[in-house]
């Protein structure tokens, strides 16, 4: 992720790089890049999917799994990350990975979505 | 209360009585209306229908020979042709659909002010339900649109809030149980009085119609005390200088409670919710908790009268890190304003505006070419 | 995070415990399998009955992917009692989607809340099922019913629900462990009989998890 802090500011770029080590492309059939947010809590989560990139199996010949890939999206104002009591919005990064015979392996790096990235005056706590 | 007179030039205040005894008067009216078109239709079906129905005009006639010459023959008459049978259906139909109609829109409109009642009348939903909307195609995904909110202009505030919901269901309810029982009980007594007319009492029946009765006497009254109460406590209007709300701003807010009420206390609050639905097997459930309670205002022993509605204006701070309104397919965070009041002797109300909520506006991102 | 949220207690998030010893839960798991493939082979129906919350549906999912190895298809529909299901959308939902590569190769339907069809509904999916030779009828219920027969029975165990929450508690910290623990022994003492339920208990300890994370987070 290209900011250390992990917080996005709504409506801005977001800017990511991923790579997949330890695995020959014989291995991989197929390869998908997510941007999305995922509720969870007490209820059924829900999950929209913002951004989103595949590869098959022919276009991954052209591609050096093992070197950096950018992810570049432009991220939504909403809905911005939350942590709630029954709910919370949760916002990641997440890689698939299609390998021989079903078999799959996910990775994600979670972020946050602020509305502001400047310290808020009021807080709903005080 | 005075009478109207109407061959003399009217004089003093537009409105002979109260608007409460008016509400209640159109309601006994437009009540009286259906159930005596019920009435009308359940005889006139019986005698057309019924096994009586070859007896009437024998029946009247041996019964009342002398005293209405005519009327034997007429009633039968009238019975008989398809004519008369179909006119007074259609009669009992109408009223049946006018006494109906009118007092669903009557009670629809109790405690509503007259921007609210012009929405009714012109369109079918006046509020919009928040619907799930997760594309990334409007520029705000995830969140309600709340146009309804914003087609309602205010008087003192730039907008109007429509209510979330209102006394008038609870209203509602008792009422068609009322009309239904009291309808129920008219077509016995349509069945009852065919019997006799016909010479075939149904004794039974017959007896069982007075504790019926006596059920449907306490249904209506029931139902005029609870359309009382309902009318009695009185439009509450809220006006907001703003919407959609953004956290980090302020916003003007007014409130007015009209109505006949002596209230113990009145608050105004700005509630957020989070609304959230789990399935637990095969039943689904929705769990609540609210997150952020502002009082905005609260009075103590208040007296509001018809001519002198409460009035109060307020100021909202939405604290910046406020969580904006969000819908999904099984979660929600909602925003609302709540006015609630301890009543005497009408019942507690609290009534719920729902509010919209955005995220902090940010002047949009170009890119240079 | 908090262990009690639906990702961590929905069924196909768990697995059906049989026994608090492993070994003899691994023996029941098999012995159930091979129940369930010999009543559908034989009888071409079976159910799995058990009041609420007490895992008829996280046993099925366990065993879903044994039956998508043995049936060319299986369709699983959820029933609810939020809204009203006919039988024909249930049947419907069943259909090949492709076509059969083998006439003798059977399909399995698994329904799941199967009471909530109402008895014309089920009587007439079980009639439909009966007249199709190459379905299979799997359901769960909060009763047996006729002409099903019952593979397995879920109950309410305190023990084994007391396993299943320490499981869950195990990656939380001391002391909220303690005061979790504390609570979730407050709440099975005081269930009535007709109260215990997995699920309502998991929920219930879902807003204990994040009462005493408030708590402590006012006090820091």
């Amino acid at each position: 992720m290209c900011r250390a802090d992990g917080k996005y500011e709504a409506g801005l770029p977001l800017r990511a790089y991923w790579r997949v080590g330890q695995t020959t492309i014989d291995e991989v059939v197929g390869l998908e890049v997510s941007v999305l947010w995922y509720t969870e809590g007490k209820g059924d989560e829900d999950l929209h999917v913002h951004h989103f990139v595949r590869w098959n199996d022919m276009q991954l010949q052209d591609l050096d799994l093992n070197s950096a890939h950018e992810i570049d999206c432009v991220l939504p104002l909403s809905p911005v990350s939350y942590e709630g009591t029954l709910i919370r919005i949760r916002w990641c990064v997440r890689v698939r990975l299609f390998r021989s015979a079903g078999r799959e392996c996910v990775t994600q790096q979670p972020f946050y979505l602020v509305g502001s990235l400047e310290p808020a005056e009021s807080s709903i706590y005080s | 209360m005075r009478f109207p007179k109407p061959w003399t030039k009217k004089r003093g205040k537009r409105l002979l009585g109260g608007a409460l005894s008016g509400v209640v008067g159109e309601s006994v009216f437009y009540a009286s209306l259906l159930l005596f078109g019920v009435f009308a239709l359940a005889l006139m079906l019986f005698q057309r229908f019924g096994n009586a129905s070859r007896f009437v005009s024998d029946s009247i006639s041996e019964a009342v020979p002398e005293a209405f010459p005519g009327a034997a023959a007429a009633t039968g008459e009238a019975s008989a042709s398809g004519l008369g049978f179909w006119i007074v259906t259609v009669l009992s139909v109408a009223m049946i659909a006018v006494g109906g109609g009118a007092m669903l829109y009557r009670l629809l409109s109790v405690g509503a002010s007259n921007e609210r009642r012009k929405m009714f009348a012109s369109r079918a939903a006046s509020i919009e339900f928040p619907s799930a909307d997760a594309s990334d195609t409007q520029p705000l995904p995830s969140i309600p649109r709340g146009r309804g909110v914003t087609d309602s202009p205010g008087v003192r505030l730039a907008y109007r809030l429509a209510s979330g919901g209102s006394m008038a269901r609870r209203t509602i309810a008792i009422a068609a149980l009322a009309l239904l029982w009291n309808a129920a009980w008219f077509v016995l007594l349509a069945v009852v009085v065919s019997g006799f007319l016909s010479g075939h009492p149904r004794w039974v029946l017959t007896f069982l119609l007075f504790p019926f009765a006596g059920i449907g006497v306490w249904a209506f009254r029931y139902f005029l005390d609870a359309l009382r109460q309902t009318a009695g406590v009185g439009a509450t209007i809220v006006e907001i200088s703003g919407h959609p709300l953004h956290p980090g701003r302020s916003y003007d807010l007014f409130v007015a409670q009209a109505g006949r009420l002596s209230l113990r206390r009145l608050r105004v609050e700005l509630i957020c919710e989070e609304e959230t639905m789990f399935r637990q097997g095969t039943d689904v459930r929705i769990d609540r908790h609210i997150v952020l309670t502002k009082i905005l205002c609260t009075e103590r022993d208040l007296s509001i009268d018809p001519h002198r509605p409460w009035e109060q204006e307020l100021e909202i701070d939405l604290p910046a890190d406020a969580m904006h309104s969000f819908r999904s397919a099984h979660n929600a965070v909602c925003w609302r304003i709540t006015v609630s009041g301890d009543a005497r002797p009408w019942p507690s109300f609290c009534l719920n505006f729902p509010v919209f909520v955005h995220p902090p506006a940010r002047p949009q991102v170009r890119r240079p070419r | 995070m908090n262990p009690f949220s639906s990702r961590w207690i929905r069924p196909d998030s768990n697995t059906y415990r049989f026994d608090l010893d492993l070994a003899l839960d691994r023996g029941k798991r098999e012995f159930f399998f091979e129940a369930l493939l010999w009543t559908l082979k034989t009888g071409r129906y079976a159910s799995v009955v058990g009041p609420h919350g007490t895992g008829k549906t996280t046993l099925l999912r366990g065993t879903e992917s044994l039956l998508r190895e043995t049936f060319w298809q299986v369709s699983w529909v959820t029933l609810s009692s939020d809204k009203r299901h006919s039988w024909r959308d249930v049947w419907a939902s069943h259909q090949d989607h492709k076509k059969r590569p083998d006439e003798t190769l059977k399909s399995c339907l698994i329904v799941d809340g199967f009471e909530q069809l109402g008895w014309w509904g089920r009587v007439a999916l079980f009639d439909r099922v009966r007249r199709n030779e190459s379905t299979c009828l799997v359901v769960t219920s909060h009763r047996s019913h006729r002409f099903i027969p019952v593979c397995h029975e879920t109950r309410w165990d305190t023990r084994m629900t007391k396993l299943l929450a320490a499981e869950k508690l195990a990656d939380v910290a001391e002391p909220m462990r303690a005061k979790l623990w504390s609570r979730l022994e407050n709440h099975v003492a005081n269930l009535s009989f007709d109260a215990e339920n997995v699920r309502d208990l998991w929920f219930a300890m879902y807003d204990e998890f994040e009462t005493i994370r408030q708590q402590e987070h006012l006090q820091s």
